[in-house]
């Protein structure tokens, strides 16, 4: 069955946004990452058999197309000049900091691993599912899991040694 | 709990897939254990780092709703053949015959009315036996008021 990227663009754009935007923490970074991951789609035609297979797909291409952005030093650079602080400048800062850890963090994981974070952490997925959609075995999942958080607390614990950061000053 | 069986169970507690029995011994382990809480509560903030700003799909679906579907890249027309050429074509072919017509004109010069036995002798001696030239002398001095290429073809026709 032809894939109608259309339909599947109404139906799962809030989905791809969602993660794009926990990824980059930029609502036009997000929307840009809508917009290349529905392109790609288009134009590589993936076969998907299903609906599951078809998130699957856009979770793995979200993450890429995100991690593509990060490398790209224009991407960069049109991110630095177009940065505009929205909450206090503190705040802001914080949160940028934080957001530059995150890209750090999450660029440094391997696809699976990126892949079972975005599963667990931004669709609430059980190891089961996120095993299932991969196609790997419930305690790689977990490996994966704890490897890639492990991968980002190291990076906040490099940047900020205080004990409150460690000890979950966000949550 | 020993500390073993805590770390397999530790990504199930860090994703809150632990079942509550489960649950409350892993905690009372991190309770005695100082290793094992600094762990669990490190991966815990990593998680709290990841997760934060994560919005609702309600919310997504507010920040995307301005958003058009992609477009296909544009279909390139397909290149139509003319069955015949275009007439600067043909202009173009008959400039370039006339060129070198007029290249070979002005190099070589038209040799119609000019001796043939002088045309044959730039040719080159090679390309003119003796014995031709000897015939065109001849038939020169037996038809004096002829033309030189009656002369000549006589000369070739003796042969």
């Amino acid at each position: 069955m032809p894939l109608d990227v259309e339909t599947c663009f109404r139906t799962q754009r809030a989905r791809v946004y969602r993660w794009a935007y926990a990824m980059c923490r930029r609502h036009d970074d997000a929307l840009d990452v809508v917009q290349d991951v529905f392109l790609r789609m288009l134009d590589r035609r993936p076969l998907l058999a299903n609906p599951a297979a078809a998130i699957a797909w856009l979770r793995r291409v979200t993450g890429r197309v995100v991690i593509d952005n990060w490398r790209a030093e224009s991407a960069r650079a049109a991110r630095q000049a177009s940065h505009v602080p929205t909450a206090s400048s503190a705040d802001a800062v914080e949160a940028r900091e934080l957001a530059d850890l995150l890209h750090a963090a999450l660029e440094s994981l391997s696809e699976q691993q990126r892949l079972v974070l975005m599963g667990k952490c931004y669709d609430q997925m059980t190891f089961q599912q996120i095993a299932d959609e991969l196609g790997i075995a419930v305690p790689t999942a977990k490996t994966h899991y704890l490897r890639a958080l492990s991968a980002v607390r190291e990076r906040v614990r490099t940047a900020d040694p205080t004990p409150d950061i460690q000890a979950g000053r966000t949550s | 709990m020993n500390c073993r069986t805590f770390r397999e169970q530790l990504a199930d507690l860090v994703a809150g897939e632990l079942d509550s029995p489960q649950r409350a011994a892993a905690h009372e382990h991190m309770q005695t254990c100082e290793q094992c809480r600094e762990l669990a509560r490190g991966l815990e903030a990593a998680a709290a780092v990841v997760e934060a700003d994560v919005v609702s799909l309600e919310e997504a679906e507010r920040q995307t709703a301005a958003l058009t579907p992609p477009k296909p890249h544009g279909v390139r027309p397909a290149i139509v053949r003319r069955r015949y050429p275009r007439l600067s074509t043909i202009v173009r072919y008959a400039a370039v015959i006339l060129l070198a017509f007029a290249s070979g004109y002005s190099a070589r010069g038209w040799r119609a009315d000019e001796d043939v036995s002088e045309a044959l002798a730039v040719d080159g001696a090679s390309r003119v036996s003796g014995e031709l030239v000897d015939r065109y002398t001849k038939a020169t001095e037996q038809f004096p008021n002829s033309s030189a290429l009656s002369r000549s073809l006589l000369a070739l026709a003796q042969r």
